[in-house]
């Protein structure tokens, strides 16, 4: 199953999941995307600088940080970023409604980046 | 009481199961307007959702605060000023204190948790506002009330808080909780941390608010922190493991009641 694939079929599993993207954070390259509607370069780089932030600080420096995850809440969505951990250059990024189930979500989200890790 | 005295018993009381809570302690003034501020003061002091229950004798006067404010005043009157700042309610209150308060020169003051104050939006009438209305010379409030938002988020997570610390821009406000928890969460802030907390885990720019920052426990940190943010304003919170979906869904529900 091609990576793109699978991020297709965590959405359809989680209709309140608006886009997914597979990204490169040593790069700041998003390299698959999966969405209702397609979105622009500059919005998925700006949703791979966030995660980027969240995860490795301002010093771009994951020894230090060690964070695997992060939930970002806001007025409009929730934004989660889940680190590989076979390639921690490796990152999910996930923008979300706010009602999606959370707890859910966020466990088959990481099970689907576990499986790209295995397969990549 | 002393200003570190008076941040001491705040502090405390923010706590869910307070260590003040039912223990009465002794409130006195020599006369009637001074033990009035004095109960006000009481009502500036909690943050968290508290009932607080005044007895001169055999009678009491019990109000529900929250955020240093008064939201009901339950008995011997009944006073709703959970949902807006009516002036005539306020008189009301007013004269109920002052009429429990009379002719007498010490009270007695408990506290225990409230479920009707945690349950509102946090709005009310601030102590600092009717001591101000009604000219009673005061020192009350160390600083301004936490945003309603974020208010509401530490009373509804409260239960699953270590410890939490109060930023405004970079600068500490308060914080409660054990030493090492807050210490952490002080590194956190600071960007002066030794390896492991360096530079607060996470960027602060992105954060302008309203919006929180949910991250789990990392190899140099055995604690989940929420971070929430309204405007400059800025809450850290380190919870208990397993608390993000109870934390992130009490942030929606705060920026829910805000914008109803």
């Amino acid at each position: 199953m091609s990576v793109k694939a699978q991020l297709d079929a965590l959405r359809e599993a989680h209709p309140l999941c608006e886009v997914v993207a597979f990204a490169d954070v040593d790069t700041g390259t998003v390299l698959t995307v999966s969405g209702y509607k397609s979105y622009k370069q500059e919005e998925m780089d700006w949703l791979c600088s966030t995660a980027v932030d969240c995860l490795e600080g301002p010093d771009r420096d994951r020894s230090v940080t060690g964070v695997d995850r992060a939930i970002v809440a806001t007025t409009r969505d929730l934004r989660v970023f889940l680190r590989s951990k076979s390639d921690p250059a490796d990152v999910l990024l996930c923008l979300c409604d706010p009602e999606i189930d959370l707890g859910s979500f966020t466990m088959e989200a990481t099970r689907v980046l576990s499986a790209i890790g295995e397969a990549t | 009481m002393s200003d570190r005295e008076r941040l001491k018993n705040a502090l405390s009381k923010l706590a869910n199961e307070s260590s003040l809570d039912g223990k009465a302690r002794r409130l006195t003034g020599e006369t009637t307007e001074a033990l009035v501020l004095a109960m006000l003061t009481e009502v500036d002091e909690t943050v968290l959702g508290r009932r607080l229950s005044f007895s001169a004798g055999s009678r009491r006067f019990v109000l529900d605060a929250a955020n240093r404010r008064v939201l009901y005043a339950v008995a011997p009157v009944d006073i709703d000023l959970s949902d807006k700042e009516d002036p005539a309610q306020a008189e009301a209150l007013r004269a109920g204190l002052l009429s429990f308060a009379e002719g007498q020169t010490e009270l007695t003051v408990t506290t225990s948790p409230s479920a009707a104050a945690r349950e509102t939006g946090i709005l009310g009438i601030a102590a600092t506002a009717l001591a101000e209305a009604w000219g009673l010379e005061t020192e009350l409030s160390m600083s301004e009330p936490l945003s309603p938002v974020l208010a509401r988020l530490l009373g509804e997570v409260s239960k699953d808080v270590i410890a939490w610390m109060r930023v405004q821009d970079t600068e500490e406000i308060a914080s409660d909780g054990p030493k090492a928890n807050v210490d952490a969460l002080r590194r956190f802030v600071s960007r002066q941390a030794p390896i492991g907390m360096q530079q607060g885990d996470l960027g602060l720019a992105p954060l302008e608010g309203p919006e929180c920052v949910f991250l789990p426990p990392a190899p140099r940190r055995d604690f989940p922190v929420l971070m929430a943010a309204d405007g400059q304003e800025r809450l850290l919170l380190c919870l208990e493991d397993g608390a993000e979906i109870t934390a992130i869904r009490a942030f929606r529900t705060a920026l829910k009641a805000r914008e109803e």
